[in-house]
């Protein structure tokens, strides 16, 4: 008896050592030999087929030097605003077998003064690429309606662009005041040419 | 000849009239020469020019560093001074305009007083502000690239119509002494015959000649008393229109007004107290004068009172978060010695005396005055600096002396310096110049004797 449990305890053993073997093995056999890329590249581009679309491709040299897709690269794209940027991939977009990545761009996102956009994709850290960063820009926004403030007539506005309501009643009080005084003045002339032709009393 | 002529033309009938004016006048009233007194006093204003004007040397060349404005407390002296100045400007349009359109009689011996006291005050309000630039060689900008939306760009267009009109309202009723000065003062020094001549105009007594300086001086009367108001109401935004606590009001016009022509009223009742002793002019500026400038500066302190009433009462029955703070350092705090004296001596213990008639004899009243106006000098430094040091944003990671303002010696000296100034120019008027029109007080006696 003591023997048969010491037999299947060393079956168990085998069969145990043997399974994680196997697994182990499998999992080297199932994974692609990793190929060590070198000088990557992350591109922008723009397509209109079927919408608008930002894609934003990585490359890479294999060992060979061929240029070849990266895959599984996480990859960030953003619009670039006044302050800070608007990402638009939504979460952990990942490089497909192509090495690209698609987006849609959002509806009526509002461009600048000629409609353009300003695009930023990144990649961050990646263990295969590295930090990468390509940034692009096409005339696909919104028409936007900027209203520069600074050109409105306005107490805060440059001094060529004050209210006129004020220009008008500083003007018309500085000239009423000054034009009294200027007339003051040509009397005291007037007191002087008086003083030279009259006879004293 | 030692008798001169003046001629009048009667509102009521419009007949020109003739007056010989009396030779105890000229002997009273014509300019003297100064005494030895006089002299050490001009030596003394000197020398303090001179300390302020080597101390504004310093300044000019190692920066505003040499105060103690940082970025806090970024006004100090100089504006409470600037602030000061224009107020006691104001008493200029009080005597000559205000009292002048009600027919008050008894003003007449005190006008060119008020009009040299508000010329030499605006003057130095002037200068104080070029003083307190950090590049004063950018001056010229604010003519240049000034915008009219600014307050400042309101004060110095006010400030410069202002002075334009004080020198006239100065300058049109000289003329007439001007003319006695030419035609009496022959042994005078060459260049001051000649001054007298050039800028008598050809004064001749000419019924038409009266006829403009009378007319001139009611135009300019109407004119600048909108203008007085608004020269200290302008200067009162220049606070206002900030949003800080303190100065965030819309009572601070009125209030400034008010308090404007209470120290002003107290440096002409000071000032008349000692021209009138060093002159020895009892005759003219009676007893009489000092009691209605007295019975006048308790109304003007009793207003003002009830603008400071307003202006502290409502808030700290409040008591905001930061406003509090501000207050409590008033009230309670760092500044409420001189927040107490500036209320209780400065104004309260003033009304209170000068309600009783022994109040206002000279000498009490003189005393008084003074008291006024340094008190009204402080409570402009009690406007400006402890609002700067109340912001909104607490103060941090600045350096312990930002959370407090005292004024160096080059500040106090340049601040002495102009208040020397004002002075300077009083005295330099008095010792050229009639203090008193003759041809007015020869009219009022004329019209006295009738």
């Amino acid at each position: 008896m003591k023997n048969k449990l010491k037999y299947i305890f060393i079956v168990l053993i085998g069969i145990t050592a043997f399974g994680f073997q196997k697994i182990y093995a499998d999992g080297d056999t199932k994974t692609a030999p990793e190929i060590k890329v070198t000088d990557a590249t992350l591109k922008l581009s723009f397509d209109t087929t079927g919408g608008k679309h930002i894609i934003a491709t990585v490359n890479a040299k294999d060992p060979s030097g061929a240029v070849v897709p990266v895959k599984d690269v996480t990859i960030a794209v953003f619009i670039k605003k006044s302050f800070g940027m608007l990402p638009v991939t939504g979460d952990n977009m990942v490089t497909d077998e192509t090495g690209t990545v698609t987006v849609n761009l959002p509806k009526n996102m509002p461009g600048d003064k000629d409609n353009m956009i300003n695009f930023s994709s990144k990649v961050d850290g990646d263990p295969k690429v590295g930090d990468l960063e390509a940034t692009g820009n096409i005339n696909w926004g919104t028409p936007a309606k900027i209203e520069n403030n600074l050109n409105k007539r306005a107490l805060w506005a440059a001094r060529a662009n004050a209210p006129i309501s004020l220009v008008i009643a500083a003007n018309l009080i500085i000239t009423l005041v000054w034009g009294t005084i200027i007339y003051i003045l040509f009397k005291l002339i007037t007191i002087n040419r008086l003083g030279k032709n009259e006879n004293t009393i | 000849m030692n008798t001169a002529t003046i001629t009048s033309i009667n509102e009521e009938t419009g007949a020109v009239e003739r007056h010989k004016i009396p030779q105890v006048l000229l002997d009273d009233l014509l300019p003297k020469r100064l005494t030895t007194s006089g002299k050490l006093w001009m030596y003394f204003l000197l020398t303090v020019m001179a300390i302020g004007a080597y101390a504004y040397f310093t300044q000019l060349k190692n920066g505003l560093v040499v105060t103690d404005m940082r970025d806090y407390a970024s006004w100090g002296i100089y504006i409470s001074n600037f602030v000061f100045f224009v107020a006691i400007s104001l008493v200029g349009s009080l005597i000559s305009a205000v009292l002048k359109l009600t027919d008050v009689k008894w003003r007449t011996p005190l006008v060119r007083i008020s009009e040299i006291i508000a010329v030499a005050s605006i003057t130095f309000a002037a200068l104080i502000i070029i003083v307190d630039m950090g590049r004063p060689d950018r001056f010229w900008h604010l003519f240049v690239y000034g915008r009219i939306q600014s307050p400042i760009m309101w004060d110095v267009i006010v400030i410069t119509t202002y002075f334009t009109i004080s020198i006239l309202l100065l300058y049109i009723p000289l003329l007439p002494d001007l003319a006695i000065c030419r035609d009496k003062l022959t042994g005078a020094a060459k260049w001051k015959r000649w001054c007298y001549k050039f800028f008598a105009l050809n004064w001749k007594n000419t019924p038409r000649q009266y006829k403009i300086v009378n007319d001139s001086i009611k135009v300019l009367a109407v004119l600048i008393i909108p203008l007085a108001l608004s020269i200290h109401t302008v200067t009162s935004w220049l606070f206002a229109t900030t949003f800080r606590v303190g100065w965030d009001s819309s009572n601070f016009g009125p209030y400034f007004v008010a308090g404007a022509f209470m120290a002003g009223a107290a440096a002409v009742t000071a000032i008349m107290y000692v021209v009138r002793e060093h002159y020895n002019l009892q005759k003219y500026i009676t007893d009489k004068h000092f009691d209605h400038m007295g019975k006048l500066l308790v109304l003007l302190s009793l207003i003002y009172l009830y603008f400071n009433v307003n202006e502290y009462l409502v808030p700290g029955y409040k008591m905001k978060e930061v406003e509090g703070d501000q207050l409590k350092s008033l009230f309670t705090g760092n500044y409420a010695p001189m927040f107490w004296s500036v209320q209780i001596l400065g104004l309260a213990i003033p009304v209170i005396i000068l309600l009783f008639k022994k109040g206002r004899r000279p000498i009490p009243i003189f005393i008084i005055s003074i008291v006024v106006v340094i008190g009204a000098w402080f409570k402009r430094l009690l406007i400006v600096t402890p609002t700067l040091l109340h912001p909104f944003i607490p103060m941090q990671n600045v350096p312990e002396s930002w959370h407090h303002y005292v004024p160096t010696w080059q500040e106090w000296a340049i601040t002495s310096a102009s208040l020397a100034g004002v002075f300077f120019i009083i005295q330099i008027f008095i010792r050229l110049f009639p203090v008193i029109s003759i041809w007015e007080m020869a009219e009022e006696t004329e019209t006295e004797a009738k």
